[in-house]
């Protein structure tokens, strides 16, 4: 409503902006106390952090008990240790399962498999020291042509992954089957054993 | 929610009988008087009996703050309708200032202040080479002296000073809210009234009126002096107040007061017919210069109606004066009763005559509405 106000009208919008003072101050209020709700949160969860922390660093009952538990256990399993760690090492040993199942389509065509042999070959310097030791894998089979048989080894070395591969001496002929022989691939390989920094082949002088 | 303060600034008005003073306070329930008081005192040395009467009472703390919104007696205001023709507009700033210079005397000089009453802008009016009509306010320097001494007195600050129709103005039509039509209000004071016109809401006429509370009261006093019961001492003490004050022997000495206006309706108990029989002529006096009003008000408004008439002031509540209006000018008319229409909460002294604060509760309302 229009009015007729004989004072400047400065002086009653001075007033009303007095009049907006305490709202400004609430709003300041306002943030203020979110502002503080803030720190009171950021302080509580440091408070909490740091009691987890400490609760972390300080000595557990049960942990202690489950140590001294878990320290008994290691003594009793001690007491088998000498029974436990052959079979341990023998765990260790690398498994020929895999290779054996895919072994008669890696020999090729006209290579028929009669026996297969295969074991862990150490070599003892005195009582305890190891100097050497491999892995044999024998194959005897039927093989037909020369050059196959010279083949042969070439690719049970390159499907097997061992070091050497040969052709053993004692080849002979098979009755009733021309151009075919009965030889017998040796495959070598290094064995790593347990305590052993690299694997170590033996000294072999009758290899080819 | 509402963040700004609780309490209105203080709402001073001088009057011509009393000086009033009020302060609203909001609540949870809605708003409420934080303090009331009433100073009696006229003449022109009111403001200083008043201000230091209410000085200890603003002092302790029963008011809140220091913004002052003020108001004085419409007697000591001169309101003028200036018509400005589309020829005359370029003087019409010579045209005001003369007009209000005959309208005051006062050897400090006058102050004075215009707005247009028309609904339409200045720049339509200028467009349609139409009659523009002004409503021109004045009052002299030293009264606005006076208020503003009044109030340094009581270490309050002025934020405002306004012609007293327009918080009247104001609580009207705070009450009035809903009406689309004009309507109208009329100010019985003791020495001097104004009747307004109020559409859109805001003032569309406003014109000081022959009738007043003085007057009313000499009538009233004329008639219960007729029966053998009535002593009228208490019209009579009023009335040698006003004379002593009339003859500059008592200022400040008018004995007007609740007492005297509540004997008098006593005294009018029972006597209804004869005490309306006496205002008739009053009331037929006023009803003639309210239709040349209306008459006027229709003229310029394209045959505008009033709806009703709302009464305040002094004489609004004299015994039988509010029928003797409406009888006379065929309207609608009711006493403003704005505490409790508004549901401010109210002392009882305050709200026993509530027509009579409706200055004080314009003033009040005018930043918190």
């Amino acid at each position: 409503m229009k009015t007729v106000d004989f004072l400047p009208p400065s002086h009653f919008d001075t007033h009303l902006e007095r009049r907006r003072t305490p709202r400004r101050l609430a709003i300041l209020g306002a943030f203020l106390v979110i502002c503080g709700v803030a720190t009171l949160t950021m302080k509580l969860e440091a408070g909490h952090q740091l009691n987890l922390a400490e609760q972390a660093e300080a000595p557990n009952a049960e942990e202690t008990l489950a140590g001294q538990e878990l320290s008994k256990l290691y003594q009793e399993m001690n007491d088998y240790v000498n029974r436990l760690d052959p079979l341990a090492d023998h765990l260790r040993m690398p498994a020929l399962g895999g290779d054996l199942a895919e072994l008669a389509g890696a020999v090729g065509e006209f290579v028929q498999i009669e026996k297969i042999e295969w074991k862990h070959d150490t070599r003892r310097k005195g009582l305890n020291k190891i100097e050497s030791a491999e892995v044999h894998l024998d194959i005897t089979a039927l093989v037909r042509g020369d050059r196959n048989l010279i083949e042969l080894p070439r690719r049970l070395q390159e499907y097997t992954g061992f070091r050497e591969a040969f052709i053993d001496d004692n080849t002979e002929l098979v009755q009733d089957m021309r151009d075919t022989v009965r030889a017998t691939i040796r495959l070598r390989t290094p064995l790593l054993l347990p305590g052993f920094d690299k694997p170590k082949m033996h000294n072999e002088v009758n290899k080819p | 929610m509402k963040l700004i303060t609780r309490h209105s600034p203080l709402a001073i008005h001088f009057g011509s009988l009393d000086t009033r003073l009020l302060q609203l306070k909001q609540g949870p329930t809605g708003w409420s008087v934080s303090a009331a008081e009433v100073v009696p005192g006229s003449g022109r040395t009111r403001h200083t009996g008043a201000a230091e009467k209410l000085a200890p009472f603003v002092q302790s703390r029963q008011t809140r703050g220091k913004d002052c919104l003020l108001s004085t007696s419409g007697e000591e205001l001169s309101v003028s309708l200036v018509p400005v023709d589309p020829q005359n507009r370029t003087r019409m700033q010579q045209t005001l200032k003369e007009t209000a210079l005959r309208s005051i005397t006062d050897a400090e000089g006058v102050a004075y202040r215009y707005l247009s009453l028309n609904e339409s802008t200045e720049e339509e009016i200028a467009l349609a080479n139409a009659r523009e009509e002004l409503l021109l306010i004045a009052v002299g320097q030293s009264e606005l002296r006076r208020c503003s001494t009044a109030l340094e007195t009581m270490h309050l600050r002025p934020v405002s000073f306004e012609a007293a129709a327009f918080p009247l103005a104001r609580t009207m039509q705070a009450l009035s809210t809903d009406q689309e039509d004009p309507w109208g209000f009329l100010h019985l004071g003791m020495r001097h009234s104004l009747f307004g016109i109020m559409h859109g809401g805001e003032v569309r006429f406003l014109k000081t009126m022959q009738l007043n509370g003085e007057r009313l009261m000499s009538t009233l006093e004329k008639a219960l002096s007729r029966f053998e019961d009535a002593d009228p001492d208490s019209v009579s003490r009023m009335l040698t107040g006003l004379q002593d004050e009339e003859e500059g022997e008592g200022e400040g000495h008018i004995v007007v007061d609740a007492a005297a206006v509540a004997s008098v309706q006593q005294k009018a108990i029972g006597h209804g017919t004869e005490v309306l029989h006496a205002l008739r002529l009053e009331a037929e006096a006023l009803a003639q210069e309210v239709r040349a009003c209306l008459r006027h008000f229709a003229n310029r408004h394209r045959g505008a109606r009033l709806q009703d008439l709302k009464l305040a002031g002094f004489g609004a509540a004299l015994p039988e004066v509010g029928t003797a209006l409406e009888n006379a000018l065929a309207l609608p008319t009711s006493i403003a009763q704005p505490f409790t229409e508004l549901g401010i909460s109210a002392p009882e002294e305050v709200l026993a005559d509530q027509h009579q604060w409706c200055i004080p509760l314009g003033l009040a309302m005018r930043s918190v509405s």
